[in-house]
C-alpha cells in the first residue's frame, strides 16, 4: 500500500517448521550423491586413475545416505510411521518419490560397493550405470520438494532442482577432495595418492562451482525483477537477516574464495590449498541449504513480520541449541562410521565372499 | 487384497477429483466482514472445541489498522483453513494422510500422518501446524493439524463452533452446491473475495467486504 500506514494489531505467527535438522537432510543427500557420482568415474566411465579414490568415495556415499535418513528420523514427529510411505504411496508427492528413490539408491549403491570391493569390475559397471540416475534423482527430488511449493516465492522456481543437483555434485566432490587429502596424510610414503589426481578433482569442483554461481545469479536476478513477494523473498538474502549466511558464507566463503584458491597457481597446486578450498565449498553448501530452507519460511505467507529460527517443532525440540546438538551428533556419528567403514568394510567383504565364493577378492590376481 | 485392508484400517482412500457445479455437497463458509467486530469469540470457541495447544490456532482473527489519526479504521479478517477445492496440501502428502472428503472438507488422518510437515510447507495460507497433542504410538509426538470445518459437529447436524459463537452472525456455513442454501445465496448476491485467488486453489471460504490490506501480507509496520 502506498501513502497509507498499515499497522498490525493482532495476527498469529507461524512457527518455523523445518529447522536445522531438515537443512542437514539435503546437505547429506547432496554430499552422498556427489561422492557417489565421482566413484562411478572409474567404474562406469572408464577413468581408471580414479579407482584409488572411488573405493572410499562409495563408502562415504553410503555413510552419508545413512546420516540423511537419521536426520529425517530426527525431524519427523512420528518416525515410527515411516513404513507407511511404502504402503500408501502418493504419486503426486515428491516426498513419496523420495521414499522409493532413497530406498533404491541405498540398495543399489550397497550392491555396487560390494562389487567394487569384490574387484568385479564388470558387475560394478552395470550397477553403477543403474545407480547414477537414481542417485541424481534422489537429489533433484529434494529440489522438487521445495521447488513445487507455489505458496513460497523463494522456493517456487524452476531452477531449484538444478541448483540442488549442481551444488550436490560440487559439495560431494569437494568433501571427497578434503577427505582424500586428510587420509593421505596418515598413509605411508609408498601408498600416497598421486597429487595430480586431487588437482583434477579440484578442477571438477571448479566447473560445478561456476555452474552453481551462474544458476544463483539467474535465480536472484529473476526474483529481483519479479513481483513484490519474490522481491521481498530475495531481499532477505541480499539485505535482510540472511545477508551474512548468503553473501558472507554462501557466496564469498563458499564460491568466490574457493574459486580463487583452486585457480591460483600457488594454492591450486598444493594439497593444503585444495583441502582448505574444499572445506570452504562444503561449508558454503550447508549455508546454501540453510538460506533456501530457512529463508523460504522466514517470510510468513499471510501474516506480518518475520518468522525466526529457534521455534521449530519436532522431536520435542523447541530450541535452536537442541537442533544444533542433534545435527552435530549426527555429523560426528558419520565421521566415526566412515572411519570404521574404511577399515572394516573390506574385511567384511573378504569374509563374506570367502564364505560364498570360496575366494578372497584381495587374493585375486591382477589387482 | 492386503492393500485394501491396510487402506481401510489406516484411513480413507485418496478421494476422487470433484468438479464444481456438481450435485454433490460442497461445504463452504461466507464471512461478512461488514458485520465482524473483531471480538475473537470465534478463536476462543475454536480453541475450546478442538483443544488446540498453546501457540497454535485453527481459527484466528487478523486485525489491522489503516490510516492516520483521525482518519483511521480497524480491519478484521477472521481466518481459518480455506478447505480449497484444489488443495495444494493434499497432493504433497507422502502417505495420503491428508485428503479431501466427498463434501469438500480437507481433513488430516492423525492415525496415518508421519509428521514430515510437507503439507505445512505447501499450504499458502499458514493454516496448518504441528499439534503435539495428536499422537498415538509409542515414539513420536504430534501430527499435522488444521481446521476441519468442525467435521465432528457438522456430521452430527450441528454448526461449526466458530459459526455458533459469532455474536454478529458474520459467519455463515452451508452447502455451496445447494442453490437454496444461505451460503450460495450470499456468494451469488454479493461481491466476494477469497485469499490468494491467483494460486488457483479455489478457496471455499469467501469474504464479503474484505480490504486488500487484510488479504495481503503486511509489508510495512507490524512487529
Amino acid at each position: 500500500m502506498i501513502d497509507t500506514t498499515v499497522q498490525e494489531i493482532y495476527d498469529i505467527h507461524p512457527l518455523m517448521n523445518w529447522g536445522l535438522i531438515i537443512v542437514s537432510f539435503p546437505f547429506f543427500t547432496g554430499l552422498s550423491a556427489g561422492s557417489f557420482t565421482l566413484s562411478t568415474l572409474a567404474y562406469v566411465f572408464g577413468r581408471k586413475e580414479y579407482k584409488v579414490v572411488s573405493r572410499h568415495a562409495v563408502l562415504m556415499a553410503l555413510v552419508l545416505l545413512f546420516l540423511a535418513l537419521l536426520t529425517l528420523m530426527a525431524d519427523m514427529t512420528q518416525p515410527t510411521r515411516l513404513l507407511l510411505g511404502y504402503i500408501r504411496p502418493n504419486m503426486t508427492s515428491m516426498f513419496s518419490w523420495a521414499t522409493f528413490l532413497v530406498t533404491g539408491y541405498a540398495i543399489l549403491s550397497l550392491i555396487y560397493a560390494w562389487f567394487i570391493f569384490r574387484k568385479d569390475d564388470k558387475r560394478a559397471k552395470l550397477l553403477g550405470m543403474m545407480c547414477i540416475p537414481v542417485a541424481l534423482g534422489v537429489h533433484a527430488d529434494t529440489g522438487f520438494v521445495f521447488g513445487l511449493n507455489k505458496g513460497t516465492p523463494l522456493w517456487h522456481t524452476a531452477l531449484m532442482p538444478m541448483l540442488f543437483l549442481v551444488s550436490a555434485l560440487t559439495s560431494g566432490i569437494a568433501l571427497l577432495v578434503f577427505v582424500t587429502v586428510i587420509m593421505d596424510k596418515f598413509k605411508p610414503k609408498e601408498k600416497k595418492i598421486d597429487p595430480t589426481l586431487i588437482f583434477s578433482m579440484g578442477n571438477m569442483v571448479v566447473f560445478f562451482l561456476v555452474t552453481e554461481a551462474f544458476l544463483l545469479i539467474s535465480d536472484v536476478t529473476t526474483m529481483l525483477y519479479s513481483g513484490t513477494d519474490e522481491r521481498d523473498a530475495v531481499m532477505l538474502w541480499l539485505t535482510g537477516p540472511l545477508m551474512v549466511t548468503f553473501l558472507g558464507i554462501e557466496v564469498i566463503a563458499g564460491i568466490v574464495i574457493p574459486l580463487l584458491l583452486y585457480t591460483h597457481p600457488k594454492t591450486g597446486k598444493s594439497l593444503l590449498g585444495q583441502a582448505v578450498a574444499s572445506a570452504l565449498v562444503v561449508i558454503g553448501t550447508y549455508a546454501m541449504r540453510y538460506n533456501v530452507i530457512v529463508g523460504g519460511q522466514t517470510i510468513p505467507k499471510t501474516g506480518s513480520g518475520l518468522v525466526e529460527l529457534g521455534e521449530t517443532v519436532g522431536f520435542r525440540v523447541y530450541s535452536e541449541t537442541a537442533d544444533i546438538m542433534i545435527v552435530l551428533g549426527i555429523m560426528i556419528t558419520g565421521a566415526i562410521m566412515f572411519a570404521l567403514a574404511v577399515k572394516l568394510f573390506p574385511i567384511i567383504v573378504d569374509f563374506l565372499s570367502e564364505k560364498i565364493y570360496g575366494t578372497k577378492p584381495s587374493e585375486q590376481e591382477g589387482h | 487384497m492386503a492393500l485394501d485392508r491396510i487402506n481401510e484400517q489406516w484411513g480413507p482412500k485418496f478421494p476422487r477429483p470433484e468438479f464444481r457445479h456438481s450435485t454433490k455437497k460442497r461445504l463452504a463458509m461466507v464471512i461478512d466482514l461488514r458485520k465482524c467486530i473483531g471480538c475473537h469469540a470465534c478463536s476462543i470457541a475454536c480453541k475450546q472445541e478442538n483443544e488446540t495447544p498453546l501457540k497454535v490456532f485453527r481459527s484466528w482473527v487478523k486485525q489491522l489498522e489503516k490510516g492516520r489519526y483521525p482518519n483511521v479504521r480497524t480491519y478484521n479478517l477472521p481466518r481459518l483453513c480455506n478447505h480449497c477445492d484444489k488443495p495444494p496440501c493434499v497432493i504433497v502428502c507422502p502417505v495420503r494422510a491428508t485428503f479431501k472428503r466427498e463434501d469438500g472438507a480437507v481433513l488430516v488422518d492423525s492415525n496415518v500422518c508421519i509428521g514430515c510437515k510437507a503439507c505445512i510447507g505447501a499450504c499458502p495460507y499458514d493454516a496448518r501446524f504441528i499439534n503435539l497433542k495428536r499422537t498415538k504410538p509409542i515414539i513420536g509426538n504430534g501430527t499435522a493439524d488444521k481446521c476441519t470445518f468442525c467435521a465432528h459437529r457438522v456430521d452430527n447436524g450441528a454448526l461449526p463452533a466458530c459459526v455458533l459463537a459469532c455474536m454478529t452472525k458474520a459467519r455463515t456455513f452451508g452447502d455451496l452446491n445447494d442453490p437454496e442454501s444461505e451460503v450460495s445465496k450470499l456468494v451469488s448476491l454479493n461481491s466476494v473475495q477469497t485469499l490468494k485467488p491467483e494460486l488457483g486453489t479455489d478457496p471455499m471460504v469467501f469474504y464479503i467486504g474484505a480490504d486488500m490490506t487484510t488479504l495481503e501480507r503486511v509489508r510495512s509496520g507490524g512487529h
